[in-house]
């Protein structure tokens, strides 16, 4: 009945190899967790709430991001050029045509073209009911092509026509559905509606129309000449040739115009719309607190559910210690299950999150993207918050005093 | 040439000791308010050995199990188990003298999610055997203390006699060489209890382990082989029961101690030692001092009385008769000399037990008185 070979107390663990360690307090874990069916179920609704209270607050923080930079990425240019106060989509800031002729005599610049906006002014009324509506106006040269939007560079000799336009067919229900071929009321003119497209409003905006720089000036003259104003451009998009350098040219470019203008690259303007938001406006803060406070809403409940079980099962797990286990395999065990729960919580978690998500889309039109990285963060989220908590949790077990069992 | 009872043949067997604790004082809390719980306990405890801890509460005998649980850190005092020193011992290795030791509770303190065999492999895992063989161990374990038909039952589906089982086969999955257990039968019916303690027997038989027991459980007495009693942080008693037994087996056969009443026999019996003497020494002097009473176990003895030089009279005597009462009685010097004929086994009587059993028994000091006489006479 002897046994041979195991180790004696004082040597390395007594022949435990990490590898059956871990097997081992993962084993426990599952078991212990799956074992009442019932109290699994509240602790995987508690965790997976807030995991969708997380993904909700990052899904609107996001949601605010990649709606106001759409515009920016729906721009075919190199770099654009901004008024230097401008940091969001809207409101207006234009600056002097003259800025674009300038930065068109840069080295290794192929084209510049303009792109105008008006400020709140552009009512749009649909015809047979809708309200009459503030709409955001892109106006271009058609023949430029600096929307990457198919729909809009294969409309190009329709807007050349005099009082026509595209509308956005993303834009919220308010402005009804008008449809091609409709003539609706811009600026209280009448627009001959000769295609649509797809872009989505942002917060700022409801909906979106396009139209030919040319018909743009005639419904959005300077309110204080009453004339066509070509000179307040809104965004200047710079086309370099193949073989410039993006850096280089930048750099003369900023050297040469003066400082009321902007030079940006895509990123370097989604970018400033994004700390916008996030820094000077309310909203980011808001929605940035509340995802902390869905991970810090996470953390308690997880640290919740571990706490009442380590309780429940203190004698057996000091059970565990007088036969020798360390308070390192009991702290594994509590993080093991940790682990466990931030899993199985952010599955559930995710796709109400994912359902909430559509939902939104449908009532405001916002789009609420849930790629593979955000997704990815979301998770590493609810793993750092239960482990988080399974690391409070787990100093609990170092309260498990065997001496106290007799 | 004298042996302590507990150490000897059969009953008596001796095994090296497995606990060793020397002036072991124990105190808790702090400063001011600091109690001492322990007083200067001495206490060895041997292999195959089923020892059982009395008391009342508050008496210490948790805390020394504590101890010897490595559970607490050593105060004061010198503690070895199975060879390892626990005074100044890190935690670390305190950890790890634990994993030698088999506990059993008075709750069962199963995992309530786990199967009795899963229960059960936690103890093998800690051993560190390869993971294919935990499953064979512990259901091996299981079968032996009767669940073979059990190992997949969770706690909640088990009586509380077979949970305790489990717990057993928990603590004994280590194969421990030494096993503490707090009232490890109080939980239990009658069947089920004599079912543990039948099993806890057979691990002190058969392996040599030495099994600890607190317990204030009547019903398991008669599977102890020592019973140790404390009181108000010392042992007051320490009281070898097979031993005891066995010599009221043996005493009440003996014309001496026929007509005692069991309660004196009993005192008598504890109060025995076991004597051994090889062939020839000579066991009391005459002229000597009288200190002991001796009754023959095992051999024979002669008795030589010697007048001026002379060799008077010389009798054999053989187990069952005894001899060196006379001078315990008259306090005169021995009046013969007693050598062994070949290994001779005593049991002794120190005077002052001697005198409280007489005084206790007047049945007993007739026959001695009467036999003094017609010996003498």
């Amino acid at each position: 009945m002897r046994k041979s070979g195991r180790g004696t107390p004082g040597g390395p663990g007594s022949g435990l190899k990490p590898l059956n360690i871990w097997h081992m307090s993962f084993r426990l874990a599952w078991s212990d967790l799956v074992h009442d069916r019932a109290r699994l179920l509240a602790s995987i609704s508690g965790v997976g709430f807030a995991v969708f209270l997380i993904l909700i607050e990052v899904g609107f923080l996001n949601g605010i991001y990649d709606t106001q930079t759409e515009l920016v990425y729906r721009l075919d240019g190199d770099l654009f050029l901004i008024n230097r106060l401008k940091d969001d989509i809207l409101p207006t800031r234009p600056f002097e045509r003259a800025r674009l002729h300038q930065a068109s005599g840069v080295t290794g610049v192929r084209s510049v073209h303009p792109l105008y906006m008006n400020e709140f002014t552009g009512v749009w009324k649909s015809p047979g009911g809708g309200h009459s509506h503030v709409i955001l106006v892109l106006a271009l040269d058609p023949a430029d092509d600096v929307l990457k939007i198919p729909e809009v560079q294969a409309a190009k000799a329709a807007l050349q026509l005099p009082d026509t336009a595209l509308f956005d067919l993303r834009s919220r229900d308010l402005y009804g559905r008008p449809a091609v071929g409709d003539v609706a009321e811009l600026a209280n003119r009448r627009v001959r509606l000769v295609g649509t497209f797809e872009m989505g409003p942002s917060f700022r905006n409801d909906g979106v129309a396009v139209m030919s720089d040319s018909n743009f000036l005639r419904y959005f003259p300077d309110p204080v000449t009453g004339r066509p104003d070509p000179d307040a451009v809104e965004i200047g998009i710079v086309r370099l040739e193949p073989e410039a350098d993006l850096h280089t040219v930048r750099q003369s470019m900023d050297k040469l115009l003066p400082n009321d203008v902007a030079v940006l690259t895509a990123d370097d303007f989604a970018g400033r719309i994004r700390t916008f938001w996030s820094v000077y406006q309310p909203i980011g803060i808001i929605f940035g607190l509340g995802a902390a406070i869905g991970f810090a809403i996470g953390v308690t409940i997880c640290y919740q559910v571990l706490f009442n079980d380590i309780s429940d099962n203190l004698p057996q797990l000091a059970t565990l210690k007088a036969m020798g286990y360390t308070d390192g395999f009991l702290s594994r065990v509590v993080i093991c299950k940790a682990l466990m729960l931030s899993l199985l919580g952010f599955l559930p978690g995710t796709l109400l999150g994912l359902a909430l998500y559509n939902s939104l889309e449908a009532w405001t039109g916002i789009r609420m993207w849930l790629t593979g990285p955000r997704a990815a963060m979301v998770l590493v989220l609810s793993i750092g918050m239960c482990v988080l908590a399974g690391r409070f949790a787990a100093r609990k077990t170092r309260t498990a005093d065997p001496a106290d069992l007799f | 040439m004298t042996d302590r009872p507990g150490q000897a043949s059969d009953n008596w067997a001796h095994r090296d000791a497995t606990v060793r604790i020397q002036g072991l004082c124990h105190y808790f809390g702090e400063s001011e308010s600091r109690k001492q719980v322990l007083f200067d306990i001495d206490l060895e405890l041997f292999g195959g050995q089923i020892v059982l801890l009395t008391g009342p509460s508050g008496s210490g005998k948790t805390t020394l199990l504590t101890l010897i649980g490595a559970l607490r850190s050593v105060q004061e005092g010198t503690l070895e188990v199975l060879g390892n020193e626990y005074s100044g011992m890190a935690d670390a290795d305190s950890v790890l003298s634990r994993r030698d030791i088999g506990f059993i509770f008075q709750g069962h303190n199963l995992f309530a999610s786990l199967t009795a065999l899963r229960n059960v492999r936690l103890s093998f895992e800690l051993q560190g055997y390869p993971r294919d063989q935990l499953d064979r161990l512990a259901a091996d374990m299981l079968r032996r203390v009767g669940l073979g038909d059990r190992l997949h039952y969770k706690p909640a589906k088990l009586s509380g006699g077979q949970r305790q089982r489990v717990a057993v086969a928990r603590a004994l999955g280590a194969r421990p060489k030494l096993v503490l257990a707090d009232e490890p039968t109080a939980a239990l019916d009658g069947a089920s209890g004599r079912k543990v303690m039948a099993l806890l027997q057979e691990l002190a038989y058969e392996e040599g382990a030495t099994l600890l027991i607190v317990t204030h459980d009547n019903r398991i007495l008669d599977a102890a082989d020592r019973v140790v009693n404390m009181i108000d942080g010392r042992i007051v008693s320490d009281v070898h029961v097979k031993q005891s037994l066995e010599v009221c087996d043996f005493l009440v056969k003996c014309d001496a101690f026929e007509n005692m009443t069991p309660e004196v026999l009993t005192e008598l019996s504890q109060a025995t030692r076991l004597e051994r003497f090889e062939s020839g020494t000579r066991i009391i002097r005459q002229g000597d001092e009288g200190d002991k009473f001796y009754v023959v176990r095992r051999g024979n003895a002669l008795v030589s009385i010697q007048e001026g030089g002379e060799v008077v009279t010389e009798v054999t005597i053989s187990p069952g008769d005894y001899f060196g009462e006379v001078s315990l009685l008259t306090g005169a010097p021995r009046n013969a000399s007693v050598f062994a004929q070949g290994p001779v086994e005593l049991f002794s009587l120190d005077a002052r037990s001697f005198r409280g059993a007489l005084d206790r028994s007047h049945s007993f000091a007739e026959q001695l008185r009467a036999a003094m006489f017609a010996r003498t006479g």
